[in-house]
């Protein structure tokens, strides 16, 4: 049977729970395609051409892909200047080329400063903290080449979506991304130990802070939307997962702001991808209540995505989730038993899509990863 | 009021759980009877997270509250009371700085009455190695979240057998990916799931207390 589908229709056709002519697959493929592809991980983050190249190149010699989901291609600029915290960036700052990315998790806010985010405003409050990294930016001068260098990116980003449609290939979120504000806390700002603590030393606190970011984390996605043109956004969800939190501290802090957040998109018309690390299958029913066939889930190998079929699998498209280990340890074989078990017992009735759980390891074995590309043909549902 | 002082941390009475030492202390009790009571209480605690009770979030909540009850009780403990259950050395392995699961696993080992040498994030093999023979630890932990990780793994154990110090040296490994196939690409004694696990696994390799 030959596809009849485009990539676009059959990703639109899974997200909605429809049965797409064959299950997509959308895999995390930056870090792994630009090494194949013969570059630096500095070019990928700097260079959106060649990394699209090598992405090309990746597609050619290992077989083809629907999409990508999200991806640092050409995002250099951006993610040195989105974190308090430095990240390891290759080739910047003295670290090799070739070394891998890295956040730097450290906390750079004390905890009577929820009370203070609220009084100075969010967005003053978080661009006091983008200038511990980036002292610079209290210069209105430099301030305003910062915005035109995220400009110039975004218009290459822009020509790089149209290239890679022309291949086949959808950007599944582009750099949309909308932190909920627990998770923007905890990552970013306060670091996990001390940001747990917190929920039981501040709780009020912390809460009233993240109502108070909501909106300007939420508004922010929603012009990364408006500018890339790419009606879908990217959740990522670690830090208020089964792996980290209890239920009861999920119910009353986590469930009303994915619930909120998850709300204002959707209302725009824009679909959540909600990108779970870590331990989800707990928490799943909690999502049963999302609006249907408006989101995705997407799951990196941790959470037990059969379960998430069996809880969600009328609610939302599930997404994922071939793990990382066995992309880099496993056997050809073993990658094209797990694809196979996931196309036929999730994809059997649309609301499907192949992804990468999390993201295609640097290291990968190219059999492997072709072997995932290749078996939502060999495995037609 | 010792015993309340072990429900008082299961139960993450921070406030009244310092209150009752404070007063505990005052009364002139035994301060190694204290520190029982709290380590009995980070044992229930373990003991509800492993029955999915409790999660990491009070797995870490109910540590900071060790700690801050231990350092009321410290100044009173002699320096024989605080007799080692054996040394380990734990870090992230070379190429990876991520640290939330292994400074978690550190601090649960301490609570427990392990002496742990945290060699902090991004050690090469040498210096797992040297800091094993400086110490004599019969624990080496191993952690990682990236897949480069397993190599470092890898090296670091195959860098301690070199040096001679296998089989009598353990090697365990965590971390996000980490399981069974990574265990066996490593080469090493064996995993854990979790931070309560990682505690199981010392109290195998290096005994139970009192043993």
């Amino acid at each position: 049977m030959m596809d009849h589908m485009s990539s676009a229709e059959r990703i639109e056709t899974a997200i909605a729970l429809g049965k797409p002519d064959r299950v997509p697959v959308v895999p995390i493929i930056d870090f792994f395609a630009s090494h194949y592809g013969g570059i630096t991980q500095h070019e990928m983050f700097f260079d959106l051409k060649k990394a699209d190249r090598a992405l090309l190149k990746t597609m050619h010699e290992l077989g083809s892909m629907d999409g990508q989901n999200f991806s640092y291609a050409g995002m250099g600029r951006i993610m040195l200047l989105a974190f308090p915290t430095p990240p390891v960036m290759p080739g910047v700052n003295g670290q090799e080329p070739d070394a891998q990315f890295q956040f730097v998790e450290a906390s750079v806010m004390e905890p009577q400063e929820y009370m203070e985010l609220i009084e100075r405003g969010p967005n003053r409050w978080i661009m006091d903290k983008l200038k511990i990294n980036h002292p610079s930016l209290s210069n209105p001068l430099n301030l305003a080449k910062a915005l035109a260098a995220v400009i110039c990116d975004n218009l290459k980003f822009r020509r790089s979506m149209k290239r890679m449609r022309g291949h086949g290939v959808e950007s599944l979120v582009a750099y949309n991304i909308a932190f909920p504000p627990l998770e923007f806390l905890s990552l970013m700002m306060r670091s996990f130990n001390e940001f747990t603590i917190d929920l039981f030393r501040y709780p009020d606190e912390v809460e009233a802070a993240c109502k108070a970011l909501r909106e300007p984390l939420c508004k922010l996605g929603l012009l990364l939307v408006a500018l890339s043109g790419v009606k879908r956004v990217f959740m990522g969800g670690t830090r208020t997962s089964a792996s980290f939190m209890s239920p009861r501290l999920f119910e009353k802090f986590a469930l009303p702001e994915w619930e909120a957040v998850c709300d204002f998109f959707i209302r725009r018309g824009i679909t959540p991808v909600l990108h779970f690390d870590s331990d989800w299958t707990p928490f799943f029913h909690y999502f049963r209540e999302l609006p249907k066939g408006k989101c995705v889930m997407n799951l990196d190998g941790t959470s037990d995505i059969f379960k998430a079929r069996e809880v969600l699998g009328d609610r939302m498209c599930i997404m994922g989730d071939v793990p990382a280990a066995m992309l880099k340890l496993g056997e050809p074989e073993e990658v094209d038993e797990y694809c196979r078990r996931l196309i036929e017992e999730l994809g059997q009735d649309g609301g499907f899509i192949l992804s990468s759980g999390c993201t295609v390891p640097i290291d990968a074995r190219p059999e492997n990863v072709s072997t995932m590309l290749q078996s939502v043909k060999k495995y037609r549902k | 009021m010792a015993d309340d002082i072990s429900a008082l941390l299961v139960e993450l009475e921070e406030e009244r759980l310092l209150r009752c030492v404070r007063e505990a202390l005052s009364r002139g009790d035994d301060p190694l009877a204290l520190v029982e009571k709290l380590r009995e209480g980070m044992g229930t605690v373990g003991e509800r997270f492993e029955e999915h009770e409790y999660y990491l979030s009070e797995l870490v909540m109910s540590a900071e509250i060790f700690k801050q009850a231990l350092a009321l009780i410290q100044p009173r403990l002699s320096a024989a009371a605080g007799e080692s259950r054996g040394r380990i050395v734990i870090g992230t392995v070379q190429g990876d700085i991520h640290d939330i699961g292994k400074n978690i696993v550190v601090t649960l080992l301490r609570c427990e009455g392990y002496e742990v040498y945290d060699l902090g994030e991004n050690v090469p093999p040498r210096v797992f190695v040297e800091k094993v023979i400086e110490t004599g630890a019969g624990l080496v932990g191993l952690s990682g979240l990236l897949t480069f990780a397993f190599d470092a793994m890898k090296e670091t154990a195959d860098a301690l057998s070199a040096a001679g110090l296998r089989p009598a040296l353990k090697v365990i490994i965590g971390g996000g990916p980490v399981n069974e196939s990574v265990l066996e690409y490593v080469g090493a004694d064996d995993w854990g799931r979790d931070a309560a696990q990682a505690v199981k696994l010392a109290a195998r390799f290096l005994g139970d207390r009192g043993a």
